[in-house]
């Protein structure tokens, strides 16, 4: 599965160039105008980097479940690399998203169970990215990092849930969307996410292929040192 | 099934056993909770109308802090010399091993507990509680749930030099059912003002505590090899 | 491969941090055989040991009595008396407490009783109470010695078990390997003094960068006879 994601790599970025292309046209100029004004445009976006930070989360796990199963370092490397991305992309929702409330709710930060949970989420993998950065030769530490994926991930239904049970002090929840949306919104949406995620792709290729490439230096530097 | 009993029992005992010799442990936790009983009493300025509001959460705060001290340190104990792995040799499924510390750091916290809660309550000047049963209700299930988590983390990140440092930063966003859903049902104990919410607080800690009671037994052993 | 053996390893190797530690290794020992594993510094001697041990992530397999030890781990683990270089004692516990310990975790009947007579059989007794922490090396690898020999094992991975023990405290453990291996007890014993061993072991083995590289079978033949290839390369 990983091979494959290196292998087309070239149509994987092609696809999204295009793509990304399509959707800047949908979102600036294809999409109407909505009543909030121009800044609503920012939401699909939002949506389309937050779907990306749950999906890279999820890799992570699955990642880190095949690590301690197989014990392939390659999932080591893939579980690192999702998680690089994971937080890159929560990051980008929970940028995205402030710059959205500010003119819409007039604040930069509220304390909505959606946004508190993304938040968590973020220390998570960040703490992740915390242990992978000390695991370098140490393969207990990459075998808690997998650990830790997972438990994360299984955490995060919790989480949501005691925050959104959570009484004081918490806004209720504006973010759920009423009823449909126009269709070319919809529409919109839909591009900006596959864009999205297939640049998300394209970039985990690429993050594959420099590990594999470190890997093989290691090699040669071993095979150069301990004939 | 009975063989394996035994053996998550002898090696909690085996905790307690060190943990007897010196109790530097228990004293270190438990000071640092008491000695943040007085921090919070003078940085927060309690009024006593406003003492059962901040008794929960504050009470959590402390029990998570010192905790962690706790497991951390006790974690330690089987690195020295690897003498761990004595234990790994042994004939019984390896998920003992998590178990077993895992029952020790839930004594350990319950001792600390015991002595906090009297503490807490005098320094958020509390004037009793409305459902002491409630109180220690929420107390378990949300230190079962710490413990449980804390013991995983703990044991990985025991051998390594940054311990200290990572563990709290791992941990405690992990925490957040225990540390929302320990602090409102603790509270609904102080106050008497129990609501359907109570009710899901306490589903939610049960199924937190045995997820991560079930999920690290099952991976402590790909955990711990080498 | 040899029918009846105890213990086999069939293309065991290990690897670590993408090193090779023990290239793929056939090794095989028989009920009561021991085998004494010796070779330099950084041959993998300790490494194919704690695999046996099931203590390493290893490839290959290791069969005992015929069996893959992964599928029946626990039965393999009962079966196998370890002493590592690491004691694996708790220091602030005093010797008797320690072997209790083990015993409980092993299971035993009587604990406390099985302790006593392990303490005693490798003349520790009179130290009973007193903490592991105040124990000199030589008494430090008798009790390690007596937590190996606790359950009754039947077959010892040994990692240097004489290092550090003064000439009483090695006679003693010698003995105590005699009757083992009387008893029918089986070993796998990693030293650099064979010499040492000789008498003891039916075969020496010899193990140079993560290769096993042949077997001298000891009855008939005087240690000073054989001269392993790791010495002859040190003086050339």
């Amino acid at each position: 599965m990983l091979r494959v994601l290196v292998r087309a790599q070239k149509a994987v970025g092609l696809s999204a160039l295009v793509l990304v292309t399509v959707s800047l046209y949908m979102v600036f100029v294809y999409a109407p105008r909505e009543a909030t004004g121009d800044v609503q445009r920012i939401f699909y976006y939002h949506v389309a980097t937050a779907w990306n930070g749950y999906l890279f989360i999820a890799m992570v796990a699955l990642s880190g479940l095949l690590y301690l199963v197989r014990k392939d370092e390659a999932w080591d490397a893939a579980g690192r690399t999702a998680a690089e991305l994971g937080v890159l992309f929560i990051s980008l929702t929970l940028i995205l998203g402030s710059l959205w409330a500010r003119p819409i709710w007039n604040v930069w930060w509220t304390w909505d169970p959606r946004l508190v949970t993304t938040l968590i989420l973020w220390f998570i993998y960040v703490a992740y990215l915390l242990i992978q950065a000390g695991a370098e030769g140490s393969p207990r530490l990459k075998r808690f990092a997998a650990v830790f994926g997972i438990v994360g991930f299984l955490d995060i239904p919790l989480i949501h849930y005691s925050v959104v049970l959570w009484p004081r002090g918490i806004h209720p929840s504006v973010l759920r969307e009423s009823g449909g949306m126009p269709f070319p919104m919809l529409l919109t949406m839909i591009v900006s996410v596959i864009a999205m995620t297939l640049l998300g792709l394209y970039l985990w290729g690429r993050r594959l292929e420099v590990e594999e490439l470190k890997q093989r230096v290691q090699r040669l530097k071993e095979q150069l040192l301990w004939p | 099934m009975k063989a394996y009993l035994r053996a998550v029992l002898a090696l909690a005992a085996k905790d307690a056993l060190l943990e007897r010799k010196s109790f530097e442990t228990l004293i270190a936790t438990a000071s640092f909770a008491l000695l943040l009983a007085v921090v919070f009493h003078f940085a927060f300025d309690i009024a006593s109308a406003e003492g059962a509001r901040f008794f929960p959460g504050a009470l959590w705060t402390a029990i998570l802090f010192a905790g962690t001290i706790g497991m951390a340190r006790s974690a330690r104990v089987d690195e020295v010399e690897g003498r761990g792995r004595g234990a790994a040799l042994a004939p019984v499924d390896r998920s003992a091993l998590f178990l077993g510390k895992c029952l020790f750091h839930l004594a350990l916290l319950a001792v600390v507990e015991a002595a906090a809660v009297p503490v807490f309550a005098a320094a958020f000047a509390l004037r009793g509680m409305a459902l002491p049963h409630l109180v220690i209700l929420g107390l378990f299930l949300g230190t079962w749930g710490f413990a449980a988590l804390g013991t995983l983390l703990a044991g990985a990140t025991a051998g390594e030099r940054a311990t200290g440092l990572l563990l709290p930063v791992v941990l405690f966003p992990l925490l957040v059912p225990v540390i929302l859903g320990g602090a409102a049902v603790v509270s609904a104990g102080v106050t008497g003002e129990v609501t359907a919410a109570t009710g899901s607080w306490l589903r939610l800690l049960v199924v937190f505590d045995v997820l991560f009671t079930a999920v690290p037994a099952l991976l402590y052993e790909s955990l711990m090899e080498v | 491969m040899s029918a009846g053996a105890l213990l086999e390893a069939l293309g065991l190797s290990v690897q670590a941090g993408g090193r090779t530690l023990v290239h793929p290794t056939h090794l095989a020992l028989r009920p009561g055989q021991w085998k004494a594993l010796v070779g330099p510094n950084g041959a993998g001697k300790t490494t194919l040991l704690k695999a046996l041990a099931t203590l390493v992530p290893y490839t290959g397999t290791v069969r005992y009595r015929g069996r893959d030890v992964r599928e029946k781990p626990l039965a393999y683990r009962r079966a196998l008396g370890v002493v590592l270089h690491e004691p694996l004692l708790y220091g602030e516990l005093t010797a008797l407490e320690n072997l209790v310990f083990y015993a409980r975790l092993y299971g035993l009947a009587a604990p406390r009783a099985a302790a006593r007579e392990k303490l005693a059989a490798v003349g520790l007794e009179a130290y009973a109470h007193e903490p592991v922490s105040r124990f000199s090396r030589g008494m430090i690898q008798r009790l390690a010695l007596a937590r190996a020999l606790l359950h009754r094992p039947e077959l010892l991975l040994l990692d240097e078990p004489l290092s550090g023990i003064d000439a009483r405290g090695e006679g003693l453990i010698l003995n105590l390997f005699r009757e083992a291996k009387e008893r029918g007890i089986a070993a796998l014993w990693v030293t650099h003094r064979w010499r040492r061993a000789w008498d003891v072991v039916d075969e020496v083995v010899e193990m140079q960068r993560g290769t096993l590289l042949g077997a001298v079978p000891t009855a008939g033949r005087r240690p000073e006879e054989w001269t392993p290839s790791f010495a002859e390369e040190a003086r050339g």
